[in-house]
């Protein structure tokens, strides 16, 4: 257990400038587009016209949160796609990073004197919590920004708003941060069982090499093939489905622990006995 | 400990955000109602479900109040409920509910409600098998299942050829006599829908005969609209089944016509189920033999009865007014079972009555009232609660 997290913290501490720059960025961004919008929403409210189609919705009497987040979508949208993009490449860099340069890395991880299964429980777990704390960033950012506009808004012309409304007002929160957490964690843990499958697609082609991509992507499609399974013998017309409601829930959630169960498995596997250096 | 510092902020930061606003942050978004009973047992207004919008600053939220709280639709947005919503139309059938209480397992893979016929001894279920491929085969074939109550045993026919298959679209009702099994299907001709009995032997699937309603229509207009008044219990046995007809776009002309199952006639009334003498909105139940209508202005709900077997009609045989209910207005009226239920509006607030269909007794009223306000004063959930809707769901009780 002390090995895992000493790994986890390795590989957190390996990305942290990625991730306080992904953060940075990201509060960079949204603090000044809503900066600059609230300023120039109030000039226009303060008698001056506004520009026809400078918004996307009238400028209300009394502004909020969720009206300018509606207006600034964007500049919020951008830094989310950004470290979306940025955590799905590290997906793989996570591990070829370790084989790239002369001195590779991965020499010193294999020799440790531990289970070679930590190193890959270590990044996936340390890929999960770069997700999740960018999430939390986000959510935490959230109550920083409504106190600018808290700053920058008289009171008289502000109104209050809720968090959920605020996110429901961007199109890129409003899928990734979904009201019920139970959906959350769907989400959240269909992407954990991707990063799985993907993990061991790429140790497949660290231990088979040319042969090993055939095998990786033969096995990212077994598991997409699995997982699309019900709409394949069943069609998508649901009057011909001999399950109920419950049953296909039930199925839909066995066949995702299938696949986690299965690549996670695989992984380990491969990387205690067929990876060599 | 020290050099873990950035990892331990890492965990506590994905930990803390996340649960901070699952456990914290969501709380009190919206204001929660409730159907607040004025008069009456809270138990009859436990089907009413009033449902609409609340307004917010740039959006609304779907809802449905009932006696029991609000619940607002976009809450629901998970993967569980998605698939559980699947065929909520379906499962909130009444006799659909008890069908799959009852067979749980017959009922598997049959989700056409007006596929089903039940009677004492026996369920039956008819489902068409369309094929999309393009080969010489009819395009639709019929398959029954017959499942003996009593015994538990089931008898399936597949692939039952239909003459004419490619014409077939629906199925619109099941009926069982004696021996045979008697299906009215919709057909589509020539861009025009027309209804025809298809009669089957129950102990074969062999199809016995075919008859064309539109044969035994007096009428020779080329554009008419022939619907079925479905009777409130789907799955009971009916040897009558009543329509109404109209002709033109304008449905002019409306009469109604009766086809037994028994005789293969189709029969023009000599007067409409709803008599010469309606006038304005009107909602009706045809309940076996007994024909419920309602006449619905603002108001006052005016209730009649028709017996479509001795002919017997008792017209506004109860009569209940908005001042009676103590409201500004009856919105709207539904009648299911042996209840009526009222849509009211009072003051601007939306509410329900329930009234028994016997004597128009009134059994339940309320109206929806903040249960948790959000600081909302009467006048902003007047502006913001939008219930435009009435819908009654039953469920079974245990």
């Amino acid at each position: 257990m002390n090995r895992y997290l000493k790994l986890v913290h390795m590989e957190i501490y390996r990305f942290r400038i990625v991730l306080l720059v992904l953060m940075g960025i990201t509060a960079l961004c949204q603090m000044s587009a809503l900066i600059w919008m609230l300023k120039k929403a109030l000039s226009d409210l303060r008698g001056e016209h506004p520009e026809a189609g400078a918004y996307f919705s009238p400028i209300p009497l009394r502004i909020s949160f969720e009206w300018a987040m509606f207006n600034t979508q964007m500049w919020f949208i951008i830094p989310v796609l950004l470290c979306i993009s940025v955590l799905s490449l590290y997906v793989f860099f996570i591990w070829y990073r370790d084989w790239i340069g002369r001195n590779a890395f991965i020499y010193r991880l294999l020799m440790l004197p531990t289970a070679r299964r930590n190193i890959y429980l270590a990044k996936i777990t340390a890929l999960l919590l770069f997700v999740l704390s960018i999430v939390s960033f986000q959510l935490a950012l959230l109550p920083v920004l409504e106190l600018v506009i808290r700053l920058v808004v008289p009171a008289e012309l502000r109104a209050d708003s809720h968090i959920i409304d605020i996110i429901s007002s961007n199109q890129a929160l409003v899928e990734l941060i979904p009201r019920q957490f139970e959906q959350f964690f769907y989400m959240y843990g269909a992407g954990a069982v991707i990063v799985a499958a993907v993990f061991t697609a790429i140790l497949l082609e660290r231990s088979y090499r040319r042969l090993g991509i055939l095998y990786g992507l033969l096995y990212l499609s077994g598991c997409g093939l699995v997982v699309a399974s019900p709409i394949l013998l069943f069609g998508t017309n649901e009057s011909v489905i001999y399950l109920y409601p419950t049953e296909i829930y039930l199925m839909l959630l066995l066949l995702f622990l299938l696949v986690a169960s299965a690549s996670v498995w695989l992984g380990m596997r491969l990387i205690a006995k067929k990876i060599t250096v | 400990m020290r050099r873990y510092w950035f990892s331990i902020l890492i965990v506590l930061l994905a930990a803390g955000g996340i649960g901070t606003y699952y456990l914290i942050g969501i709380r009190g978004h919206l204001p929660e109602y409730i159907i607040e009973t004025v008069q009456g047992d809270t138990k009859e207004g436990a089907a009413v479900v009033l449902s609409g919008s609340h307004y917010g600053a740039m959006r609304s939220e779907p809802l449905d109040v009932t006696t029991e709280g609000s619940n607002y639709l976009g809450r629901n947005l998970h993967l569980r409920e998605r698939l559980a919503d699947a065929g909520t139309w379906f499962y909130q059938d009444l006799n659909i509910q008890q069908l799959l209480k009852d067979h749980k397992a017959f009922m598997r893979g049959k989700n056409n409600s007006g596929g089903f016929y039940r009677d004492a001894e026996m369920v039956i279920y008819a489902e068409l098998s369309t094929s999309t491929r393009h080969t010489n085969a009819p395009y639709a074939k019929l398959e029954l299942s017959m499942l003996d109550e009593e015994t538990g045993k089931v008898a399936t026919f597949k692939s039952i050829a239909l003459d004419e298959p490619e014409q077939i679209y629906n199925i619109m009702n099941v009926q069982r006599l004696d021996n045979e099994v008697h299906i009215l299907f919709r057909k589509y001709e020539s861009h025009t829908s027309n209804l025809a009995v298809y009669a089957f032997d129950s102990g074969t699937g062999k199809q016995l005969r075919r008859i064309d309603l539109k044969n035994q229509l007096k009428s020779k207009a080329t554009e008419y609209n022939l619907n079925l008044i479905a009777n409130e219990s789907v799955s009971k046995p009916s040897d009558l089944i009543y329509f109404t007809y109209s002709e033109g776009s304008e449905a002019l002309n409306r009469k109604n016509y009766a086809y037994s199952y028994r005789t293969g006639k189709l029969s023009e009334l000599s007067e409409t189920l709803w008599g010469p003498d309606i006038g304005g909105f009107f909602t009706y139940s045809l309940q076996q033999d007994q024909f419920y209508y309602a006449e619905i202005a603002p108001d006052e709900v005016v209730l009649s009865l028709y017996h479509t077997k001795t002919k017997a009609r008792k017209r506004a045989y109860a009569t209940v007014t908005a001042k009676q209910l103590g409201v500004d207005e009856i919105q709207s009226a539904q009648i299911q079972k042996d209840r009526v239920y009222l849509g009211l509006e009072k003051a601007g607030v939306k509410g329900a009555a329930v009234l028994r269909l016997e004597d128009g007794k009134l059994l339940f009223e309320g109206f929806a009232v903040q249960a948790s306000g959000n600081g909302q004063t009467d006048e902003e959930m007047k502006r913001r609660l939008h219930l435009n809707n009435l819908v009654i769901e039953h469920k079974l009780k245990d």
